[in-house]
């Protein structure tokens, strides 16, 4: 004879953690799971940039919540955050499988196409840190057309691919640079469970 | 494309259900453990992995569960049931006699010799049911070698039940006759003799998704399908296909023994892939430099009470968010002590970490140091000591985690907040409550193996003061079959302490689950202490009392509990009947670097019997928990009746792991194969290893990782 407190909970969760959005909210809520709220928003009129996830489909917008040490912090309205050095992604919160911290190049290392290495962390399952180890290197690529050249005009705009390469995968990071070097465009790596992410200014 | 106001956190979780698919798992026989389609195989599943599965091939049915205990270790629990067991006997079917269905509990241990290489196969030494009444005892060794890496092929050597058909002899001597008497022992004067009988088969995956099978059976099922005709066996070949879904469920089905027709269902769930792909839900407060740091508006620090409180109100409204609870803030010299009740996470580092960015950004530039305090039952459990120039330093640096836990000190905490603290508002007294549904089970009953009462439970506390709890539950069943198979009650030990649990189910409706009175205290850095009285659980009341010592920094803690209880009225109210009895055990705890948990109670149990419990659980840094326990006491095992001693097994799985979202909860499932009297426990609420282990360092290095989710 034993108690199950919680069986029909299991099974909920089972079928509403993901895939079941009926059963998810059902699920969250039989359990207690208060939503969280961010505890900050970005400011009014605050730099924004989009973010598309390819994987997912999806593309949604973020604002400057906080810069410090050459980091700027972006949040979308539900309070994920993207952290971006030079227009590099050393890591995100809140996505689920994120980037939780990463020994990224310096912009100018992209520039200058040095070989390079990458060490990417992340929390496996059971929330042990896991390390993932690159080699790159940086070879320039000529612009497709549309790929947003149009609006730094076409003569202008400089396109590198970051091939980074490991035993167990390859990655290509793609940077779209402006006039003055800066990236306006990317499609950079995050980890295996979020894909690739393209990061692009918002103009308004 | 679609382009959302709000973040997609749905397309979230479909993507991460596709990673949780790439790795291709070794699959699990009828039997529930690593094989073929009814043989077992040289595979092991992932470290950690926990499998349920359902089998059913012409009358016999099997659930089983089956644990990874380590890479090369694994254990499993099988429920089996074979119908028209009395066929041979009763030529006229009586579905309602006790023996037309027979049901039967057995434990496996599996053991891989070598792991698959190059040249070398994956061997596994195996014993099935080798600790119950010995039905489906069989011992094996098999080995499995993958081909191009869709083809896998087995070879094995069965005794017992595997040596039944087809048997090349008998290389280690006769099979003895072994005495089972009230089952629970081992039988190891059996294993490995008598007649020794091959088997294998092979395994071809046609895609990711789709895989054959094919065996060769050495089980002649001599009891089911010589003695007792309950299938008619006319071939040693078996054949399947099984699908995996993209959650990795696998479904299989089969043609088996040239006669019968049979399918499974199996779920492992891996715990270092959670469904999710970890947390979802708003992120951090950016870490905030001192310079930039909201506070008094000159920068000095001050004991001044009004002020204080102003800080600890626009620290409480950071991290309300966050569903932490300030229970105190003080400030001395350059050091903030906040002392942190957390209500959300289901580790205590994720909320120390939020802690620490909340007060880097409402703690003036004059504090340099932050305590962080967690708070359990009102007393301090420990204190993360946290350099403010290190959060700020560290926050996007790469190995932030490790780099962070060098240079914080661990160290012990007081029970209470220091003199001057600030108390958290509102919180003493307080009332807090709350509604959610129950499900209570009765399983292996042999006449009704699955019971179930459904209702829900009014839960309710009140906080008196800092370490002074009421609290209670009432449940109120609303449906429901647990309402005794009428069969008495067959146990024979001299006080029936726990062999009525059914009765209790059955007549408690509406029920006080619980109804005490708790004080819990801290005398010094390492003593820890408890005193519950009340409606204990269910069916005890009385005053329960304990003592532990646990230093923060150890991975060890010892603690004695002594409880004096009464037996309650089946019906759950205030009665109290007159069985009475002292109980109390000396324990001791120790946590292993690999993540294992022992555990070891020596002492006098409910029914007047002494002995001791021995408990060991593997434990992840992400709270999943499964492990074994078993008592040995001064009991008899005729007066305790089948299984001769107490034993089951544990599972806990934490919702935030489940549903990606932080909370508390958890699914926690604990399986006797036979509920007796002997070697029974009262179950107190909240005893203080577990309340205070998850703040020492064992339990907060494990999880460290989550300190900048």
């Amino acid at each position: 004879m034993i108690r199950i407190s919680a069986a029909v909970l299991l099974l909920a969760g089972l079928l509403g953690g993901c895939g079941n959005p009926i059963l998810g909210k059902l699920a969250t809520s039989a359990v207690g799971i208060s939503p969280s709220a961010p505890q900050v928003q970005p400011a009014a009129g605050a730099p924004a940039i989009w973010l598309t996830l390819p994987n997912k489909g999806v593309k949604f917008a973020m604002g400057l919540l906080e810069s410090r040490d050459g980091v700027n912090i972006y949040a979308s309205p539900d309070g994920t955050q993207v952290f971006l050095r030079d227009g590099m992604i050393i890591a995100t919160r809140g996505f689920g499988p994120d980037l939780m911290s990463s020994e990224a190049p310096a912009m100018a290392t992209v520039l200058s196409q040095t070989p390079h290495r990458r060490v990417m962390f992340q929390l496996d399952g059971t929330d042990t840190m896991q390390s993932e180890v690159f080699n790159c290197r940086v070879q320039p690529t000529a612009p497709k057309p549309g790929a947003g050249a149009q609006t730094e005009g076409a003569s202008t705009v400089v396109m590198l691919d970051e091939i980074c390469e490991n035993p167990l995968r390859t990655i290509r990071n793609q940077y779209t640079l402006g006039r003055v070097g800066t990236v306006v465009k990317s499609r950079q790596w995050v980890t295996k469970g979020v894909g690739y992410a393209i990061v692009e200014a918002k103009d308004g | 494309m679609t382009i959302l106001k709000t973040f997609p956190v749905a397309a979230l979780c479909l993507a991460s259900a596709q990673v949780a698919q790439a790795d291709i798992q070794p699959s699990l026989s009828l039997t529930g453990v690593s094989g073929l389609i009814d043989m077992p195989s040289g595979d092991q599943q992932p470290d950690g992995a926990l499998s349920l599965s359902k089998s059913r091939f012409g009358p016999i049915g099997r659930t089983t569960l089956t644990f990874q205990i380590t890479p090369r270790l694994s254990g499993s629990f099988r429920y089996s049931a074979t119908h028209y067991w009395n066929r041979f006997y009763s030529p006229v079917w009586d579905t309602s006699s006790g023996l037309s269905t027979y049901y039967d509990r057995s434990f496996d241990l599996r053991y891989q010799l070598t792991q698959e290489g190059l040249r070398v196969p994956a061997i596994t030494i195996g014993l099935q049911d080798f600790i119950g009444t010995g039905i489906s005892a069989g011992e094996y060794i098999a080995a499995t070698k993958t081909f191009g890496g869709k083809l896998k092929v087995t070879a094995g050597l069965g005794w017992g039940r595997y040596g039944s058909y087809g048997s090349l002899g008998s290389p280690f001597g006769a099979r003895p006759f072994v005495q089972v008497g009230q089952g629970g022992n081992l039988r190891v004067g059996e294993w490995f003799k008598g007649n020794a009988a091959p088997f294998g088969g092979i395994e071809y995956a046609v895609s990711d998704a789709l895989t054959v099978k094919a065996e060769y059976s050495s089980d002649a099922y001599l009891e089911e399908a010589g003695l007792r005709q309950t299938f008619d066996r006319k071939s040693p070949l078996n054949f399947g296909v099984e699908y995996r879904n993209k959650i990795g469920a696998r479904f299989g089905l089969y043609s088996l023994y040239g006669t019968q027709i049979g399918a499974s269902v199996q779920i492992t769930l891996d715990p270092k892939n959670s469904p999710t792909g970890g947390q979802i839900g708003p992120g951090p407060l950016p870490v905030r430099s001192s310079a930039k740091a909201q506070g008094w508006t000159d920068g000095s620090v001050t004991s001044d009470a009004a002020q204080l409180a102003n800080l600890r109100d626009r620290t409480q409204e950071k991290l309300r968010g966050d569903g932490i609870v300030v229970e105190a803030l003080s400030i001395s010299g350059n050091t903030a002590e906040l002392r942190i009740r957390n209500t959300r996470y289901s580790d205590s580092v994720q909320a120390i970490g939020r802690s620490a960015r909340v007060l880097a950004y409402t703690m003036p530039a004059s504090v340099q140091r932050f305590k962080i305090v967690p708070v359990k039952q009102g007393t301090g459990l420990s204190t993360v000591v946290i350099r403010r120039e290190d959060l700020e330093a560290l926050e996007f640096a790469p190995a932030q985690d490790a780099k962070l836990r060098e240079r914080v000190l661990l160290l012990p905490a007081t029970g209470r907040a220091p003199d001057g603290a600030v108390i958290g508002k509102g919180l003493y007294p307080q009332l807090s409550y709350g509604i959610s549904p129950y499900i209570a089970t009765s399983i292996f009953d042999p006449d009704a193996p699955l019971q179930a009462n459904l209702g829900l439970r009014f839960a309710g506390r009140y906080d008196l003061a800092p370490g002074l709890v009421l609290s209670g539950a009432l449940t109120k069943k609303f449906i429901g079959n647990i309402e005794g198979t009428g069969r008495p009650n067959d146990s024979i030990a001299r006080h029936k302490v726990r062999s009525d649990a059914y009765l209790y189910l059955s007549q408690g409706d509406p029920a006080i689950e619980t109804l005490t009175l708790a004080w819990y205290g801290k005398p010094s850095d390492s003593l820890y202490t408890r005193v519950t009285a009340g409606y204990l659980e269910s069916m005890y009341a009385g005053v329960s009392t304990e003592l532990l010592w646990q230093q923060v920094d150890k991975p060890y803690a010892l603690g004695v509990e002594l409880n004096y209880v009464r037996q309650r009225d089946f019906n759950q109210l205030f009665g109290l009947q007159n069985y009475g009895v002292m109980t109390g055990h000396v324990s001791g705890y120790y946590h292993f670097d690999n993540g294992f948990q022992a555990q070891v109670d020596v002492g006098r149990y409910l029914a007047g019997d002494v002995g001791a419990t021995f408990a060991v659980d593997r434990e992840f840094a992400n709270g999943i928990k499964v492990g074994a326990f078993a008592t040995l006491t001064n009991m008899p095992a005729a007066e305790f009746g089948e299984g001769s001693f107490d034993k089951g097994i544990r599972v806990e799985i934490p919702f935030a792991w489940l549903a990606g979202r932080p909370t508390q909860k958890a699914v926690s499932l604990k399986v006797r194969p036979l509920l007796r009297d002997g070697g029974a426990r009262v179950d107190v609420p909240d005893r203080l290893y577990e309340t205070v282990r998850s703040n020492q360092q064992s339990d907060l290095d494990a999880a460290w990782g989550r300190f900048w989710k």
